[in-house]
Order: structure tokens, then C-alpha cells, then sequence
């Protein structure tokens, strides 16, 4: 009885000392929120049919090409033409802007790797069969598997060849082979970013670990946000994880930009993925069938597909405005906004297979409220690196 | 629905292929008491589905006799006869008696096939383990993984009965609120604004709307505890066996997900992919990304028998 009344007392001194603004923290707050910290994430993923994923040869190369605009059709397109890393890889525009303009709002590309589906509506099922994408896309790089070959074949002869082997033009499909590769490389010069820790990493991370002196603390109105986020306002629902998001599809209701020719989301991405020539279970993915468990048990029919689209990270949240697949909500007031009044998803008979399936319900929170949710939404901002190479163009990293 | 005990075991063999009785026959000498328990459990349920009858008909009855009243009263009206009121109001006064008897015998024997329902269920399931022992892993219901330490609690689930087509919301529900655990100050939603009965049976076996199987179902994978991961595919292991402890082989299985409380299903298609066993089955392409109450129906088709029948689980993530 006595051991258990000193474990107890023990327990308060150290709810206590957590103690900040009015705010206290037990040990089971902190064991909670420990599977949200950037620390809980584990540093390499799968593959996804990408051996060289974590290949430092290919993601030198991937970051070369990543930032060379020669690899479009005006050249003046490269990969960080939308996604820059002064903006956390977004481009801070509504929808992505390459030779011409796109649907889509533009993603960072931080941390993707993580995430079993890419783009909106996850028609890709991996980084590498993404990045090959916007090359042929004539809205964005405008360009060709057979330009990007012989580009390779021009200036990347010797780091390609000491990465993925002899180049042989004679080979059947050669610039698709080529093509692939140049994706594959891409993805494994994303997967070398990494973030910083943000304050909410550093507060959970220093009440972790009970011996820190320096404690880092959230402010009053952070750690209201948070207790709403975990709580009333139920964001956690689909953004958890320490990337804070569940990456599966849903439809929010979030106004149709374009009620003439609405967008199907994942109702559309599933056809795509299906059929894309790069997928998990295609000849060009370095992954066993048996790998490919997405695909294989995907889900293939169901009205929530309908209008919907991929939970975001809220990683950096706060500095990658504006919002929602298509931009329209402009700061995280109008998003917040919209989760608390939710407007039913628009729906055309003509156009929609089905009532696209919604999910929200209004939350009843008042403007205080929605304050605090921002300034937690604050705290997942990680700072800009400072000497880290691979988030600045290869030729300022070599100058310096 | 039929029943056949653990001394017919002989006699049955004689109508089915040498395979099935031979497999049959091991598990039978294995495991006589898991099949004398299903026996017990099976004579249960018969007993409960008569006393539901009687519940019903009783029930039925009372109706009926509404009715009656409400002709009565409507005569009673129109007659200005002094005598011909009175003995109407003595009819529709005795009619009132029969009718609360009616209703409390109907409730009466509602709670005994509830009763006895819930205790052949129990033996029924005790014998589905006894005799499937070498098959299953764990007796204890799924559970998310890592919420068995109290850190992680129920989140999610944002939505109403009034868009659900669960049967289970049918009846008053209570919406569930914001809840803290002894060592949280943080209250974490749990299955917040979600309409669930006040009563879920989250047990791991299940017996079928028709009452032609049982199943069990666990994570095919001992090394994980019975947990079930979040946003991660892994896969299952469904035991399925009709009333007398024989394995349900060949089945035509579908496996239907979906979260009543948002009126969504599970992000991936999940199929049986393999055969462990006679009656036993692994499920693979199992994925949730959503916390809060999540029903799994499974529907059964027997090819053998023809027989279809759903077996219906809850879990609460």
C-alpha cells in the first residue's frame, strides 16, 4: 500500500511539472500523444516497387533532375518550378501552374513517400510512377519519354549508367526503360528529405523524456487547439499518425470548383491507377505480386469514392495555403469554417455515377475555438533547414 | 436448422465423402466434449427459438386484440342503448386484462429466449474452441493495436443514425460523448457523435442471422496478439462450422465492412485467399483507417448444401 501511494504522489509531481499557462499534461497525455511525434515515425517505408528507393546514387541523380528545367518542353519547367522548398515543396498558388494549368492544387511532396496512394485522388500507388507523370503531362513539364532518354543519354550518361547499368539503345522499350528509371530516381532523392522536429514534435518529445530540464511547452491557446483536435472537433478521425493523416479517400463536401465538369476524385483515380502502366503490379515495378497488396485488394466500387479525395498530411499546414484539392479555401479559417457549418457535396445526376456519400457533420464550435485549432495547427510547422543539401538545388550546394 | 450429436457420429459418416468424415472423425475423437458442448448449445437454441415463437405469438395476439378494441369502442358509440354500452365496456375492459397478460407472457418469453439464446451462444462457442484448438490462437475479442496499454483511446466516427441502414440502429441509441481515461486529462473522442447501441456484442464468434453456422474470427497472426492495426492491410483467420462442430468446407465467402455510424466502408476489397484447413480460412486485404464501431458481415454461401447465411461481427476500434 505504501509503494502505491508513493507511485501515485509521483504521478502528480509529475503532471505538475508539466504544468504551463494553466495547462497540465499527464503521463498518459503524453503516451497518447507520442504516436503523433515525427519521433514515432519510422525512418524508411516500403519500397514500392522501387529497389533503388533508398539508393544514394539514385537519389543524387533524382536530385539533379529534380531541379533541371532542360527535362521540359520550354525549358523552363523542372520539378521545383510547383514544388519549392522555401514553400515546403508547394507553390502557394490554387491550382498548379507548369506550361499550362492544371486541376489540381499542388502537394508537398514532403514525406509522400509515406503515403500508399499520391495525388488527390491516389491514382499512383507509388513516388516513383507519380514523378513520371507530370514529364508527359502537357500542362506541367510538356515533355516526352523519349526527350527524357536522351537528356540522360546527353548529361547523365555516367551517374545513371553507375546506378542502373550500361545504357543499351538496341534494348526493346529503351526510353521507357530509361523513362522508369528517371522516376525511380526521383523517388529516391525524395525520400533523403527530411523535416525538422515543429514545437508540437519538441513538446511531446521533451515530456517523453522525463530527465529533459528544458521542456518545451505549447502555449494556452496551442493546447486548447490540441485538446479540440484530439477531442470536439474530432480532426483526428482522419488525420492521425505522426504525418497526421490516414492517406484514404473521403468526400468533405468541399465546394466543386468547376460545377460544369466535376471532379470524381478517387471514383476516377481508382480507373486510372488500374490502368496505369506503371503501377505496383506492372512489368516496370520491381515488387513481387504478393507486394502489391494495395492493388490487389482494392477497393473498387462504393459510393464514398465518389468526390473523394486523399486526407492530407497537416505537416506544415499553416505555411502551404491555400487549401483543398482544388485551392478553393484560401487560409485555414475558411477551412475551418467550412468543417464546422459543412455544406452537403454537390451533386449532378448527369454527372456524378452516384450521391457522392458525406461524412461531416457540424461541430458547433465557436470563433475562440476555431483559434485555438489554428494556432495548434501552428505548432506542426517544422523550420526550414538551414545547411541541409538536398532541400536546395544541386549547383547552390555545390557553390557553396 | 438441425443438430446431430457426437454418437451419430457413425451413422453421419455413412452419408458423407471418406475426406470430410475422416477429418470429421479426428476432431471428433479429439475434442468429444467440445462436441458434447456444442450438443448442449445446440439443444439451447432450439429451445430459445420456441420460446421466441411463443413470445411472438403471444405478441401477435395482443394485436389482434387491439383491434378488437378499437371495433368495440366504435359500436359503443353508435349505440345509444344503455345496456348494449355497458356490455361493451365490460368486453373492452376484459379485452385490456387479456391484452397486458398477453404482453407481459410475450415479454416474459422474449427475456427467456434472450437467456437462452446468449447461453447456447456461450456453449456453442466453448465447443467451436475446444474442437478448433488447433486452429485458433486467441479467445479474447480484436482490439486496435496499442490500446490494450490505455494510451490510445476510441477517436473518430462523426455521423448519425439517420443515415444508416444498420439494423442495430433501429432502437433508441445513445450518441456517445468525449471521453477521458483515469490517466488522461486529454478527452479524446470516442466514436463522438456516433449512434451506437447502448449494448454491441464484440465477441469473436458469431453465430449467422439463420442460424446455420458459427464462425470465429482472430488475426492470422499469433505473433500480434489479437490486435488490429490502423491504415496497415493484414490479414484474418475465420473458423467456420455449423451446429455440430463440422467444419463449413468449400464455402463461397464475402466479406462485407462498413462503419454504421458514417454509412462508409473499409478503404480495400478483403477475400479469402486461402484455405488453411477444412473449415478453416485466411482473409487477406483487411484495412481500417477509421477508429470508432465497424461492422464486418460475412456472407456464406455452402456450395455442398447450398445453404447462405451471413454471420455478423462488431469491433470497436
Amino acid at each position: 500500500m505504501r509503494l502505491s501511494l508513493g507511485l501515485l504522489a509521483l504521478s502528480f509531481i509529475s503532471a505538475a511539472d508539466a504544468e504551463t499557462g494553466g495547462e497540465s499534461w499527464s503521463q498518459g497525455d503524453i503516451r497518447f500523444l507520442e504516436q503523433f511525434s515525427l519521433s514515432s515515425l519510422p525512418t524508411t517505408t516500403a519500397n514500392r516497387g522501387n529497389d533503388w528507393a533508398y539508393n544514394d546514387g539514385a537519389a543524387k541523380l533524382g536530385h539533379q533532375i529534380f531541379f533541371d528545367p532542360g527535362f521540359s518542353a520550354n525549358r523552363a519547367v523542372s520539378c521545383a518550378s510547383c514544388h519549392r522548398p522555401s514553400q515546403y515543396f508547394t507553390d502557394a498558388r490554387a491550382v498548379a501552374l507548369g506550361l499550362g494549368l492544371g486541376s489540381r492544387n499542388t502537394p508537398s511532396i514532403l514525406l509522400s513517400g509515406r503515403s500508399p496512394w499520391n495525388y488527390w485522388d491516389g491514382r499512383k500507388d507509388s513516388l516513383w510512377a507519380q514523378a513520371l507523370a507530370p514529364l508527359e503531362n502537357p500542362n506541367e513539364h510538356g515533355f516526352s519519354r523519349e526527350r527524357v532518354a536522351q537528356i540522360i543519354g546527353d548529361r547523365y550518361a555516367e551517374s545513371y549508367q553507375a546506378v542502373f547499368g550500361r545504357i543499351d539503345p538496341s534494348a526493346p522499350n529503351h526510353h521507357t526503360e530509361i523513362f522508369v528509371n528517371v522516376g525511380k530516381a526521383l523517388m529516391a532523392y525524395q525520400n533523403k528529405l527530411r523535416i525538422l522536429p515543429s514545437k508540437f514534435d519538441r513538446f511531446v518529445d521533451s515530456h517523453v523524456n522525463q530527465e529533459q530540464q528544458d521542456k518545451t511547452e505549447l502555449s494556452v491557446s496551442e493546447s486548447r487547439g490540441l485538446r479540440l483536435f484530439m477531442g470536439k472537433a474530432a480532426c483526428v478521425g482522419c488525420h492521425n499518425g505522426p504525418l497526421f493523416s490516414n492517406f484514404e479517400f473521403h468526400n468533405v463536401g468541399v465546394p466543386e470548383a468547376n460545377v460544369r465538369s466535376v471532379d470524381l476524385g478517387r471514383y476516377n483515380g481508382i480507373e486510372l491507377l488500374r490502368a496505369d502502366e506503371f503501377n505496383c503490379l506492372s512489368r516496370w515495378s520491381d515488387a513481387d505480386r504478393g507486394e502489391c497488396e494495395e492493388m490487389q485488394f482494392l477497393k473498387q466500387q462504393g459510393a464514398e469514392l465518389v468526390g473523394a479525395f486523399k486526407t492530407p498530411s497537416l505537416r506544415n499546414v499553416a505555411k502551404t495555403a491555400p487549401y483543398m484539392h482544388s485551392g478553393q479555401f484560401t487560409d485555414l479559417l475558411t477551412v475551418l469554417r467550412h468543417y464546422n457549418t459543412p455544406t452537403p457535396p454537390f451533386f449532378d445526376s448527369k454527372q456524378h455515377p452516384s450521391r457522392p456519400h458525406f461524412d461531416i457533420l457540424p461541430l458547433g464550435l465557436n470563433d475562440e475555438e476555431l483559434a485555438d485549432i489554428i494556432a495548434f495547427l501552428g505548432t506542426l510547422t517544422s523550420p526550414l533547414p538551414e545547411n541541409d543539401p538536398w532541400w536546395v538545388a544541386p549547383s547552390a550546394k555545390n557553390s557553396r | 436448422m438441425f443438430y446431430v450429436g457426437a454418437e451419430s457420429v457413425n451413422n453421419l459418416c455413412r452419408l458423407l465423402t471418406a475426406g470430410i468424415c475422416l477429418a470429421w472423425m479426428t476432431a471428433a475423437t479429439a475434442s468429444d466434449s467440445g462436441l458434447e458442448l456444442m450438443q448442449d448449445g445446440s439443444q439451447l437454441w432450439e429451445k430459445s427459438e420456441a420460446a421466441e415463437k411463443d413470445a411472438r405469438d403471444s405478441l401477435l395476439r395482443s394485436n389482434q386484440l387491439r383491434k378488437r378494441i378499437s371495433e368495440y369502442r366504435k359500436a359503443r358509440n353508435k349505440t345509444s342503448k344503455k345496456s348494449t354500452r355497458a356490455l361493451l365496456d365490460s368486453q373492452i375492459k376484459d379485452t385490456i386484462a387479456e391484452i397486458r397478460n398477453l404482453q407481459s407472457l410475450g415479454s416474459q418469453d422474449r427475456k427467456s429466449a434472450q437467456n437462452l439464446r446468449a447461453e447456447a451462444k456461450a456453449l456453442l462457442s466453448q465447443g467451436l474452441v475446444s474442437i478448433w484448438q488447433d486452429w485458433l490462437y486467441f479467445t479474447d475479442a480484436m482490439h486496435l493495436e496499442g490500446k490494450a496499454d490505455g494510451a490510445l483511446h476510441l477517436q473518430a466516427a462523426n455521423n448519425t443514425a439517420t443515415r444508416s441502414d444498420d439494423p442495430q440502429l433501429n432502437e433508441q441509441t445513445t450518441p456517445r460523448s468525449t471521453a477521458k481515461s483515469s490517466d488522461m486529462s486529454i478527452a479524446v473522442v470516442e466514436a463522438a457523435m456516433q449512434q451506437m447501441p447502448d449494448e454491441i456484442d464484440l465477441g469473436n464468434v458469431a453465430i449467422s442471422a439463420n442460424a446455420n453456422f458459427i464462425g470465429h474470427i482472430e488475426r492470422d497472426q499469433p505473433a500480434e496478439k489479437n490486435h488490429v492495426p490502423l491504415n496497415k492491410i493484414h490479414q484474418w483467420r475465420l473458423v467456420l462450422a455449423d451446429f455440430s462442430g463440422r467444419a463449413v468446407e468449400a464455402a463461397n465467402i464475402e466479406f462485407v465492412g462498413h462503419m454504421p455510424g458514417h454509412v462508409h466502408g473499409m478503404p480495400t476489397q478483403p477475400r479469402v485467399t486461402e484455405v488453411i484447413a477444412p473449415g478453416v480460412y485466411r482473409i487477406s486485404g483487411v484495412k481500417f483507417q477509421m477508429r470508432g464501431w465497424w461492422v464486418i458481415e460475412l456472407n456464406v454461401e455452402q456450395e455442398s448444401t447450398g445453404l447462405t447465411d451471413t454471420l455478423r461481427f462488431n469491433i470497436l476500434l
